[in-house]
């Protein structure tokens, strides 16, 4: 990797960090959903920062070219960031579900308070 | 048992057709019940129809499917303190001529949960489901026996009397969508006593059942990988 990519790579880095701070602030990003993103940053940064460091780690777990570990990496951290998807997804859908439950058996029981004090 | 303290529960979804049929056989079988209907986010008018005539329902603003609608009952059943709850579909399958000998099958064998079999008496002059149809029925019976030692012939059956111990586990646990053969696992598996009465099931009043071939096939995966899971949990996470 030459000086020039390494440059452009954590200039590139920064931007998605201060983005991510300004979603954050802005609350259109919760923190906890977002320390995905600040990991795979971090991670990035660091393949950018010491390339030399992610090559014997490429070679270390077997793979010979280190462009081969280069996309396993973005493979898993695309991975990961579905997986925690999915998971904040199913989440929100058995929330909604029982906030509907809720919401209905409250509804029902109001009708019923309202009928009896019409009825009185 | 104090028959005061027993819910029926109709789930129901576009029922606008059945849905009075249905209560006014209720009515007339089980006239000492609390009827209550979940409508299940119908766009039909069922809920129009409930509230005209008066009848006890739970108003899902959004489809939330047969589990989800259960559920709701099961939370209604538990805050209301009801001993007995009893499942009835809205489309006029069940015949509520058989609730007071499922509750007596309930009393006499101490039963936690009772389920109207079609598959177990002799007659088998309703409806059978197809032939495939049968064919799942018949796996899934058999991966419920493996998983939880439960013989059931009727896994899928609607027709279903729980007691309260139960019902307060389905109004926390229950599965959104095609719960029946998951129910039956997720309550063997705390050790409820589960036992099957034979019942003739009937054709629907009016409509078609929402069931293609595709949700079919969904239906198979969804519903063994979901019995297959739920073993799992318990085998990792133990009686909880």
């Amino acid at each position: 990797m030459t000086l020039r990519t390494q440059i452009i790579m954590i200039i590139a880095l920064l931007f998605f960090q201060v983005e991510l701070v300004y979603l954050i602030k802005k609350k259109l990003l919760i923190l906890k959903y977002s320390l995905v993103w600040i990991l795979i940053a971090m991670l990035l940064g660091i393949g950018v920062m010491a390339p030399e460091a992610f090559c014997n780690f490429t070679a270390l777990i077997g793979i010979r070219y280190s462009m081969n570990g280069l996309f396993l990496a973005l493979m898993g951290g695309v991975f990961l960031i579905l997986v925690s998807l999915t998971v904040i997804v199913s989440r929100q859908t058995l929330r909604i579900a029982r906030l509907i439950q809720r919401v209905a058996i409250l509804e029902q029981s109001l009708e019923e308070h309202e009928g009896k004090e019409t009825d009185w | 048992m104090d028959r005061e303290k027993v819910l029926i529960l109709i789930p129901a979804f576009n029922e606008m057709k059945n849905i009075m049929h249905v209560l006014k056989e209720i009515e007339l079988y089980a006239p000492w019940a609390k009827v209550l209907v979940v409508n299940d986010g119908s766009t039909d008018g069922t809920c129009d129809i409930l509230k005209r005539n008066g009848y006890a329902y739970l108003d899902l603003c959004s489809n939330l499917g047969i589990g989800g609608g259960m559920q709701a009952g099961y939370q209604y059943a538990v805050r209301y303190g009801y001993d007995i709850v009893i499942q009835q579909d809205g489309d006029g399958q069940h015949d509520p001529a058989y609730i007071d000998k499922a509750l007596q099958v309930m009393e006499d064998s101490n039963a936690d949960i009772v389920i109207g079999s079609r598959f177990l008496g002799k007659d088998k002059s309703g409806n059978q489901s197809t032939r495939v149809r049968r064919w799942g029925i018949f796996l899934l019976n058999k991966l419920i026996y493996i998983v939880c030692g439960v013989r059931v012939t009727d896994a899928t059956s609607g027709y279903r009397i729980v007691n309260r111990k139960y019902a307060e586990m389905y109004a926390y646990d229950y599965p959104l969508d095609y719960p029946e053969p998951e129910a039956i696992v997720t309550a063997a598996l705390k050790g409820a006593k589960i036992v099957e009465f034979p019942v003739i099931m009937r054709e629907r009043k009016s409509g078609s059942s929402s069931i293609n071939f595709k949700k079919s096939v969904y239906y198979m995966l969804k519903v063994v990988l979901a019995i297959v899971m739920v073993k799992l949990s318990y085998f990792l996470g133990g009686n909880k």
